[in-house]
């Protein structure tokens, strides 16, 4: 998977856990079909919350930081 | 009553858990290696075991036995935090939980079995669950004891579950190779073939004062398994740890004296930060380093008082290097801090330990608030490698809770 790390813009579900819907990047809207896989994992007293997702096409790693409430786009695999 | 244990096992672990995660994987043969450029499979998925891809074998080895094989780098947060989620699911059918390893948990299910429909019922009911909640599937083995337990559950492999009830474990024994026992390895194996015994049923039938003769105390424990004897039951409380110690396999091998110290300061700072996260201190502080050839060994020092202080650990290692001629380049260094105490709360008599105290303190709350490793020592002089390999021993919560990323 390519690294990316940048910030992004995110549209994501809060009810009943969180769940990624859609979100902008390089001037893209990308419609998430499939969530394939979510883990956790902590930075100090911050948790942050990793998704797998694919638009169908390729695949996306998301990450929302619950402290700074930042959506990044971690790794692409295109 | 006949106690029941139930063995959890993860089938292909990281390897499955890649493949869920990565759609494009599914079916394939691929294989979890570590993110440094020394590394070695961790795990292969299936379809790389037919192959003959094995863990431990360096991606070279690997790749001339498959070669279409995917390698993936591991993700250990995914596997950790799986892990940890995979506790929460086995305390909705008992409170008698181990976990074992990070893909493995023994459940003591003697009391509650019945509340799920039986063994059977239970399992399909606890693999279901895990299935739905990850896309993973894992291996049941059921048993009167966890020895049991663990043989059905590699028996059963791959998404399976094998009950095998105290009437059956003499005949399942009968004709089954010494080394499917949990424990006997390849050493223990050739000298039970030496002495002609190669089954299960051999060794329980072998006459115990030969046994203890050539294995010592170890002897009766194995006939004891031979029988399908076990007495160890589930331990749901990690019991206090005898030592604390980290490992480091470098990117480089290495013979400059500064590297050498660097590394060796960021190993006593990861002892020191474990230890006293857990309130405990040590008295023995010893320093193992492995040389290019891989011939290792340890040396230890004993301190005059218990420390769990960064730089006495590192002083102290240092010191124990100060002993050591070295004939070659280094290929891994490890401290550790042994002879454990709990911290006992004692107030530092001296100004100066009291300073120091205050510091560390300081330190250690600056990275529990904002993430390990944020606030170090000046003279690491270079980005701290965080360590990137899951330990067997790791586990979701007390002293063999590494950060791991």
């Amino acid at each position: 998977m390519m690294h990316i790390g940048e910030k992004i813009s995110v549209l994501a579900s809060f009810t009943g856990g969180i769940r990624p819907i859609k979100f902008k990047w390089s001037g893209k809207l990308i419609t998430v079909q499939d969530v394939t896989y979510t883990w956790r994992s902590r930075e100090g007293q911050a948790s942050v919350h990793h998704f797998s997702v694919t638009d169908g096409a390729s695949l996306y790693e998301l990450s929302f930081h619950t402290q700074s409430l930042v959506w990044k786009l971690e790794n692409i695999e295109v | 009553m006949s106690k029941i244990i139930m063995c959890v096992d993860m089938d292909a672990f990281f390897a499955s858990v890649e493949q869920q995660s990565n759609p494009r994987l599914r079916g394939k043969p691929i294989a979890v290696i570590g993110s440094g450029g020394r590394t070695v499979i961790t795990t292969s998925s299936y379809e790389a075991r037919q192959f003959g891809v094995k863990t431990g074998m360096t991606t070279y080895e690997a790749k001339k036995l498959c070669p279409h094989l995917i390698f993936v780098v591991g993700n250990n947060a995914k596997y950790t935090h799986t892990c940890s989620e995979l506790g929460k699911i086995y305390a909705r059918f008992t409170p008698h939980v181990e976990i074992y390893s990070v893909d493995e948990a023994f459940l003591d299910v003697t009391g509650t079995h019945h509340l799920f429909g039986g063994i059977e019922a239970m399992g399909k009911t606890l693999k279901g669950l895990i299935r739905d909640r990850f896309g993973i599937n894992c291996t049941i083995g059921a048993g009167p004891n966890i020895l049991i337990a663990k043989l059905a559950s590699d028996l059963a492999k791959p998404d399976g579950l094998m009950w095998v009830t105290p009437d059956r474990v003499t005949s399942l024994l009968e004709d089954l190779p010494v080394k499917k026992l949990w424990g006997v390895g390849r050493h223990t194996e050739k000298k039970l073939e030496a002495m002609g015994i190669m089954t299960c049923g051999e060794l329980g039938r072998a006459p115990v004062s030969i046994l203890r003769r050539r294995f010592g105390f170890i002897g009766e424990m194995l006939k004891a398994m031979g029988m399908g004897i076990c007495d160890r039951s589930v331990v749901m409380h990690e019991e206090d740890p005898k030592s604390i110690g980290h490992g480091m396999t470098l990117p480089r091998d290495i013979y400059e004296r500064d590297q050498i110290e660097m590394y060796i300061l960021q190993l006593s700072e990861m002892v020191g930060r474990r230890a006293r996260k857990h309130g405990y201190t040590g008295r023995k502080v010893s320093l193992t380093i492995r040389y290019a050839d891989f011939h290792t060994f340890t040396k230890q020092t004993t301190l005059s008082s218990c420390t769990n202080d960064t730089h006495a650990i590192y002083r102290s290692a240092l010191s124990i290097l100060n002993t050591i001629r070295l004939r070659d380049r280094i290929r891994l260094l490890g401290v550790r801090l042994s002879h454990l105490e709990k911290e006992s709360g004692q107030v530092a008599l001296f100004d100066e330990m009291r300073r120091r105290r205050a510091l560390l303190e300081a330190v250690d709350e600056v990275n529990d608030r904002f993430g390990e490793y944020n606030l170090t020592w000046a003279s690491y002089r270079r980005k701290l490698e965080i360590p990137r390999v899951i330990s067997p021993a790791w586990r979701p919560g007390g002293v063999k809770n590494i950060d791991i990323r």
